[in-house]
């Protein structure tokens, strides 16, 4: 290599070698090393963001999948009553007076609401008189199996024996019961209680 | 005049390193040096291995990198949108699940032996054949006031009760023989034997599986 009227001495050359080298990896450096390690690192940053959204996304897909497993077996099972948006004490008020309309006499006496989460529940007792076994039986059955959803919790029973017809013996009853309500799609109002939770 | 050769002029003897060997002398050439073929063809081989591994790894390999990292991201990304769609699919599932679900009930109500099933059992079991004065159903546990002719009768509805899927187990806490009198008759003159019930029924859940 003779650019200048004497050749470069071996010092040069090495130098000069040096030199071509480093330019070379200042030129890697920061045409091809920092905008690659940028790149990963911003896609690293995205990919574990974007990861804790699939996350939510699956929680919610499973959440929902077991919801519809679960719908699909409270269907086979058969007991298909539904929880009202709270307040559906109307409607509640008016089953109770249709199956009630099988006695004669009748009260019911509704407890304070209570709320658990989303779970509204109105506890009320019942005392009827029905003239046998089988309008007992048939105003309790109705009860457990309406549509509105209500759980009967206990029920005492007495005979009233008319001791010169025992054909005659009617039968007293008192029930404690909870119709269930949600408060999904539900207004609140004054008489909603605080939530337990 | 005779020459008489001296010991100088007596005809050497030739020996090769004193022969002169010429050499070619070409004065355009002077001062190069000689170029080593071979060993620039092994620089320049060197040079382009080094060229070829550099271009290999820390410029492809790095690219495929940020490729992959990218695609990465656009196969998360492509995963959140199908589950979205997934989502979407489902539509009103969440507000229809909240009016059916039985989850916010407590395992107590959960696990309550089904009232009309077991009215029906009382039905079927026990009124055909005995006198039940008053009965209390609370929680699993029916409590029978019953009466019946002998302890026999009764030893047999509880029997017949026991076979019941309804029923876990029963037993008879208080059984008594009761006088009978014709002319004041009360609800125990009907019969002989009067006895406390007690049938503890098997939760919904277990009836159902």
């Amino acid at each position: 290599m003779k650019v200048l009227s004497r050749d470069f001495t071996l010092k040069e050359k090495i130098m000069l070698l040096l030199l071509v080298l480093m330019l070379f990896g200042l030129g890697y450096y920061y045409f091809i090393d920092q905008p690659v390690r940028n790149e990963i690192a911003r896609c690293e940053t995205e990919k574990a963001n974007l990861q804790l959204e699939l996350d939510k996304v699956n929680s919610k897909l499973h959440t929902l999948e077991t919801m519809r497993e679960e719908l699909e077996n409270i269907e086979k099972s058969g007991d298909v009553s539904v929880m009202k948006s709270y307040n559906a004490s109307k409607e509640e008020i008016k089953l109770l007076n249709d199956i009630l309309s099988l006695t004669d006499q009748y009260v019911i006496n509704f407890g304070n609401v209570t709320r658990d989460g989303d779970q509204i529940r109105r506890n009320f007792t019942l005392q009827f008189t029905a003239r046998d076994f089988d309008v007992m039986a048939n105003i309790l059955g109705k009860l457990s199996d309406s549509p509105l959803r209500c759980r009967v919790a206990e029920i005492q029973c007495g005979r009233n024996v008319n001791y010169y017809h025992e054909e005659y013996a009617d039968y007293s009853v008192r029930a404690t019961a909870t119709f269930f309500e949600t408060m999904v799609g539900g207004t609140p109002d004054a008489g909603l209680p605080a939530d337990k939770k | 005049m005779e020459l008489t050769l001296g010991k100088s002029m007596k005809p050497r003897k030739l020996n090769k390193k004193n022969i002169p060997v010429k050499r070619s002398i070409n004065l355009a050439f002077a001062g190069l040096k000689k170029s080593n073929i071979r060993l620039g063809v092994l620089a320049l081989i060197l040079i382009m291995l080094s060229l070829g591994l550099f271009s290999k790894y820390a410029v492809y390999d790095r690219l495929v990198a940020v490729e992959q990292a990218r695609g990465e991201v656009a196969s998360v990304e492509r995963q959140i949108a199908e589950g979205k769609a997934a989502i979407e699919a489902f539509g009103e599932l969440a507000d229809r699940y909240a009016h059916y679900t039985y989850s916010g009930m407590t395992d107590a109500e959960l696990s309550r032996a089904d009232r009309k099933a077991v009215l029906d059992m009382l039905d079927r079991l026990v009124l055909p054949t005995n006198y039940v004065e008053s009965w209390t159903l609370k929680d699993n546990k029916l409590t029978l006031y019953i009466s019946g002719k002998t302890l026999q009768e009764l030893n047999l509805v509880t029997q017949l009760l026991e076979q019941d899927e309804l029923v876990d187990y029963c037993t008879v806490t208080t059984a008594s023989t009761n006088e009978t009198d014709y002319y004041d008759r009360t609800v125990e003159a009907f019969s002989d034997v009067t006895a406390q019930l007690v049938i503890h029924l098997r939760s919904s859940q277990e009836v159902h599986w």
